[in-house]
């Protein structure tokens, strides 16, 4: 009796796991079994592990597909990346740099979607699709990636500093930013100088930032000083006074007013040292990506959000930029259709909310910034409130102008270069900027 | 009988040796010939090679960039040789004294050698911090004004300068202290029969007694000064303005951030070909020197 009730129940839970399991053993079946390769830079523990859990629930959806996922150091990734694309032993799908995409699709290493993935692009905001999407020597506009975030550049402050020195909190309406003068003048109120003279609290930091950063470009643009032809194929007008005002206010807040500290170092990759800075109180506000929300929310610190100052052009509404990375699938992958899936559930909102309430990306996908669905991604504990002033703005924002860009890092190492002889050297603002158009066009032509 | 052992023995011999022939062949004289080849190449990894002829060398001495690279790198080795050489010398010979503790600050001063270039560039770059850093409160203390370190184009390369000497120390000074637990205490005793003794007896008899050791250093001094590079990324990326970079660097930057094999390849041979003419000079300098026992 007793083996015959073990039996039954072995038999019993034979045909309930059969029930349970065939439609998914089915659905693998119908298909080989294919291993893809991911290859994204090294992240921090939020963005690894949202990955890893988007990986997961991506394996589960499609159980024949496995994805291999490898982490490369930022610092070496698209040299790595290229290089293995390259000789053949490239990842299937891959994270790049919105920069990069013209140099992999000059050098033929990125899989045109254009048609395939028609639907989802379809959905995406204007700058995500700037972004991802280049003019072909057709005519036509190519897309060559999908696209999960937006990156925009602001200021965050120190509520309890600012508060202590009696400035109001930075402006979050398009409307009602401060002037430059403005912006100077309170910098200069948080600004804190010891008995011997030195300073022991700056007002600001950051702004003079590598170029293929956020700062730089941001305020060029704002200031309506355009160093690009239509078509980015050369420099133009780079030394005209709108230029010469912007470099010329940004190097003042350091060397004329006393308002921003010497960088830690000019030429090494110094992100980590203004945000310490700020994020221990020795600098009321920091100029910088609103990537840095994430870290800045985990840090404990009253902190807060505001736009950059304006330089008084009339119209400078359409200034705000974005960038960021992108999903691209190599031109050689043996599995391109499943690259595609993977890429497309990459670029998903399933996996992009866990990331945006961390405070790292903002979305890309226009329905994400619907009043319904906003609630979605929007984390009160991270977002400070006045954020919901910069929904709109980072909706209707408009891709960077270094994206779009051929030969970008050796551009990038050339305008920095030309930079730092104006902000730490004597080299003059005309000579600099003459010296980046000429160098900009030397490398392009 | 003999030569049939000879011949047997030339089997095993070149059996035992084939691996490493192969694996020098294969990882160390094919990417020299291939490296020299391309460096007669213009080449972006993905397109054909083009055969340029010299136009890449031509090009280096053309270009004011590599010209200033060059001139750092000269620097930069003209300051850190003499003073590395000469300070660990002296510094070996003060921890060859029976002194008490004298383990201890051979273990000190041996520490930043076996310590990660990353780790500690990392911690020197705050060191030079110029509004918290440790060295500008130390000047500031002592009635001085702060420097900005890294970010002033005087400055910086001095900066990448010190971090090397201190990184370097321990090492040269280990070479030099096995130099001079060498030489055989009857030559201390002889000379001080002779009345030859402090700073003559280190310049007369054991400075030309350890001249194979010095010749080591200085030879491995200026090889390591001419390919410096970790410290150079990480302390300021050669910034600002190029005021620290460095031929390793920008053959580095060429190869990997521009692509342009061709060019970088020239850059590794006309500093290969540098550091060769150096060494001969070195050899030949100390084949030439006085430092013979008289």
């Amino acid at each position: 009796m007793k083996k015959r009730s073990i039996s039954l129940l072995l038999t019993a839970s034979m045909l309930l796991t059969a029930a349970l399991t065939g439609p998914v053993t089915a659905y693998a079946e119908e298909h080989d079994p294919v291993t893809l390769t991911f290859w994204g830079w090294t992240a921090s523990d939020f963005e690894s592990k949202a990955i890893q859990n988007g990986l997961d629930e991506f394996q589960a959806m499609y159980p024949y597909i496995t994805v291999e996922y490898m982490t490369v150091p930022s610092a070496d990734y698209h040299t790595k990346l290229k290089t293995a694309l390259a000789s053949g032993s490239g990842p299937d799908v891959f994270y790049l740099d919105a920069t990069q995409v013209n140099d992999f699709v000059s050098a033929d290493l990125i899989l045109d979607i254009t048609d395939i993935a028609a639907d989802f692009t379809a959905t995406m905001t204007d700058a995500s699709l700037q972004k991802v999407s280049m003019k072909g020597a057709d005519g036509e506009t190519h897309v060559y990636g999908l696209d999960i975030c937006n990156v925009g550049p602001v200021i965050f402050y120190n509520k309890d500093l600012f508060e202590a020195a009696g400035v109001d909190p930075m402006p979050t309406k398009w409307d009602e930013r401060w002037t430059w003068e403005e912006f100077v003048e309170n910098m200069q109120k948080l600004t804190v100088k010891g008995d011997d003279g030195s300073t022991s609290q700056y007002g600001t930091c950051n702004w003079e930032e590598g170029y293929y950063l956020y700062v730089l470009q941001e305020c060029l643009d704002l200031n309506g000083a355009n160093w690009y032809n239509e078509d980015f194929t050369a420099a133009q007008n780079v030394d005209s006074e709108e230029s010469k005002e912007v470099i010329e206010n940004i190097k003042a807040l350091r060397t004329e007013y006393g308002v921003a500290p010497d960088p830690n170092a000019a030429g090494s990759d110094t992100s980590n040292s203004p945000t310490a800075m700020f994020l221990t109180g020795q600098v009321a506000s920091i100029a910088i990506g609103s990537y840095a929300l994430q870290e800045i929310a985990q840090s404990g610190l009253n902190y807060g959000v505001g736009l950059f100052p304006t330089f008084g052009r009339e119209g400078d509404e359409d200034a705000f930029m974005v960038s960021a990375d992108m999903k691209a699938i190599n031109k050689e992958s043996e599995h391109p259709e499943e690259a595609l899936l993977l890429a497309e559930y990459m670029s998903s909102p399933e996996f992009g909310i866990p990331i945006y309430q961390t405070g790292l990306w903002m979305p890309n996908q226009k329905s994400l910034y619907e009043e319904e669905n906003i609630s979605q991604w929007f984390n009160e504990e991270i977002y400070p409130e006045e954020w919901k002033d910069l929904i709109p703005i980072f909706l209707n924002a408009k891709d960077k102008p270094t994206d779009k860009l051929s030969h970008v890092t050796s551009i990038n190492d050339a305008v920095d270069e030309e930079m730092q002889a104006f902000y730490y050297a004597d080299q003059d603002a005309d000579t600099t900027l003459q010296n980046i158009e000429n160098r900009i066009n030397e490398i392009l032509g | 009988m003999k030569a049939k052992k000879l011949k047997k023995d030339g089997r095993w011999a070149i059996l035992f040796l084939a691996p490493a022939i192969i694996g020098l062949a294969i990882f160390t004289l094919y990417p020299l010939i291939e490296s020299l080849h391309i460096s007669f190449t213009e080449w972006d990894l993905f397109s054909p090679k083009k055969f340029i002829g010299v136009n890449n060398y031509v090009k280096f001495f053309h270009d004011a960039t590599g010209l200033k690279v060059f001139k750092n790198t000269i620097v930069f080795t003209l300051v850190v040789v003499p003073l590395q050489l000469v300070t660990t010398f002296f510094l070996a010979v003060a921890l060859n004294q029976k002194i008490r503790g004298v383990r201890f600050f051979r273990g000190a001063y041996f520490l930043p050698t076996i310590a990660s270039m990353v780790s500690i560039s990392i911690v020197w770059q705050w060191l030079f911090n110029t509004d918290f850093g440790i060295i500008n409160y130390v000047i500031k203390l002592l009635g001085g004004s702060a420097v900005n370190w890294l970010t002033n184009p005087k400055t910086s390369l001095w900066a990448i300068i010190i971090v090397s000497c201190w990184k370097g120390t321990g090492y040269h000074m280990m070479i030099f202290l096995a130099g001079l637990q060498s030489v055989p205490s009857t030559y201390y005793e002889a000379a001080e029969l002779d009345g030859c003794t402090g700073f003559s007896r280190l310049i007369r008899i054991v400075l030309p007694l350890i001249k194979p050791t010095v010749l080591y250093s200085s030879i491995t001094c200026v090889i390591n000064s001419m390919q410096v590079f970790d410290q150079v990324m990480i302390i300021t990326g050669g910034g600002p303005a190029r005021s620290s970079s460095v031929m390793v660097q920008y053959l580095y930057e060429n190869a990997f951030d521009y692509y342009k094999m061709g060019y970088a390849s020239a850059i590794g041979w006309i500093m290969a070909i540098f550091i060769f003419v150096l060494s001969v000079i070195q050899f030949k300098a100390m084949d030439n020197s006085d430092f013979s026992i008289e």
